[in-house]
């Protein structure tokens, strides 16, 4: 792969940034500092510290570029699908950075990309659920993410007919077979046989609740994937692999053991229990919570993150990536197998 | 072939260097951080090569008791041999719960034995891990 991030590529990337927010913005526009960031499987990103000069969005301005990579990983959004989510999920008052200016071919011919504001704050799992200086916003955490996830799941495929996912396969088919049929074709993709993930998606496949209502479903709504200041929630983050789907699916993966970054005792990403947490759902959503549906849920995010970790390990084996904590990561889909057993045992 | 240091005593020790002398001069927060993740790495297969003869051989009695048809005169003798069955037990355990080919009795048997199996993997792979069933 040529190296993207060479002062020359960089520097003529800047200049292209100010061509294309020049043009978007009607007025002038110096790209100040450009800067690669790591991280993110699906994504291309930049932080960009633009100075702008339009009068309706003027100043200086500190923004992350996000264009497609070369690679996606199943089942992901590219950044035009993802771009018209998060606009819908901002119109929806869900709190997540706004985003502008989606294009095609600025980072590389053929790839999406787009402008998005930046936001600081702490989101890393670990740091989120233990670091004291966080204590106070891990009181509000339930509260506040219980009122985005209400706004998110008031989204439907009726008040939003211009959404789609034309990366889900089978973007009508019932939730609960969506996930099993993507379950099964990542199983049957995998280098070695696991009897667990047969198993437990046996389970998934005989016990599938009745299809309910369809909403919009961030499905990667866990600590981690939240931005989390002293005073709370700061921004909802990766909503690379939202789609129509059954809303208790973002209760479920936020529950899933590996997000609650070791405080197994307080269910709830980490931070809270969870009658606290469904509580705070049902008075912003108006829903109430089937701990069953959730449970079900909860395996299943169980059976995809087992999957998941295995997955992370090959992008590592196939030399497409170099990070070894990818190999760590696989070594653990044995724990996410174990727990999905364990809760189908144990039971709502 | 040489014995001693051993694998085991090797691979303890090239965690230990990392955590205890690379890992305090490392200023860079990624690359700290992966420096831990390989230590970690070194010491979980350390304790996999003290224990693995024995969960092999353990884990292929379990199975061969739930599919013994499948493997039937088969007696491994070298260790790639062995891990050969192994995987073979597995593809067959796997494949007869996809085709639904195991009775209720022999399912549940094989739920138990497939979780039991894990849970000793985990107990040397991370002992830390909570292994108790009930969990909020």
């Amino acid at each position: 792969m040529e190296n993207q991030h060479t002062t020359e590529a960089l520097a003529a990337l800047a200049r292209r940034i100010e061509r294309w927010v020049a043009g978007k913005t009607g007025g002038e526009v110096v790209v100040r500092d450009l800067q690669p960031l790591p991280g993110g499987a699906c994504q291309d990103n930049y932080r960009v510290d633009l100075s702008l000069t339009a009068p309706e969005m003027g100043g200086d301005r500190r923004m992350v570029l996000r264009s497609d990579a070369r690679r996606s990983l199943p089942a992901s959004l590219g950044r035009a699908e993802e771009f018209e989510v998060i606009r819908a999920a901002v119109a929806a008052g869900v709190k997540t950075p706004a985003v502008h200016w989606l294009t095609e071919g600025l980072v590389r011919d053929g790839a999406h990309a787009y402008f998005m504001d930046w936001v600081e704050g702490e989101a890393i799992g670990r740091r989120v659920v233990r670091n004291v200086e966080l204590a106070q916003a891990r009181q509000r955490l339930p509260q506040q993410l219980a009122e985005v996830l209400s706004k998110i799941h008031s989204v439907t495929p009726e008040s939003a007919p211009n959404l789609r996912f034309s990366s889900r396969p089978r973007p009508d088919a019932a939730p609960t077979q969506g996930a099993i049929e993507s379950i099964r074709r990542q199983i049957d993709g995998l280098a070695e046989p696991r009897p667990a993930l047969e198993l437990s998606t046996q389970w998934l496949a005989e016990n599938a609740p009745a299809d309910a209502e369809r909403t919009l479903v961030h499905a990667d709504f866990r600590t981690g994937n939240f931005m989390v200041s002293r005073e709370g929630l700061v921004a909802v983050l990766d909503w690379e692999f939202a789609h129509w789907g059954d809303p208790f699916e973002d209760l479920g993966w936020l529950c899933v053991r590996d997000w609650r970054f070791g405080q197994l005792n307080k269910p709830v990403g980490g931070f809270a229990s969870r009658s606290i947490f469904y509580s705070a759902y049902e008075r912003a959503s108006g829903r109430p919570v089937d701990p069953k549906r959730v449970h079900y849920w909860e395996v299943a995010g169980n059976v995809r993150w087992a999957l998941g970790s295995i997955y992370q390990g090959e992008r590592y084996l196939s030399g497409e990536e170099s990070d070894i904590e990818l190999l760590g990561i696989a070594r653990r889909a044995v724990e996410m197998e174990f727990e999905a057993l364990r809760l189908i045992d144990q039971g709502t | 072939m040489q014995q001693r240091p051993t694998k085991t005593q090797i691979l303890e020790a090239i965690a230990k260097f990392l955590v205890a002398e690379a890992y305090p001069s490392i200023s860079d927060k990624r690359l700290s951080f992966r420096v831990l993740v390989a230590a970690n790495l070194a010491n979980m297969v350390a304790a996999e090569l003290e224990s693995e003869k024995k969960v092999i051989d353990e884990e292929i009695a379990r199975l061969t008791d739930l599919v013994p048809d499948a493997v039937a005169g088969r007696a491994p003798e070298s260790e790639a041999e062995r891990r050969e069955l192994l995987s073979q037990l597995h593809r067959e355990l796997a494949a007869r719960i996809r085709q639904r080919r195991f009775s209720e009795g022999e399912q549940r048997r094989a739920w138990e034995q497939v979780k039991e199996g894990l849970r000793r993997t985990l107990a040397i792979d991370n002992p830390r891990f909570d292994l108790s069933q009930k969990i909020e």
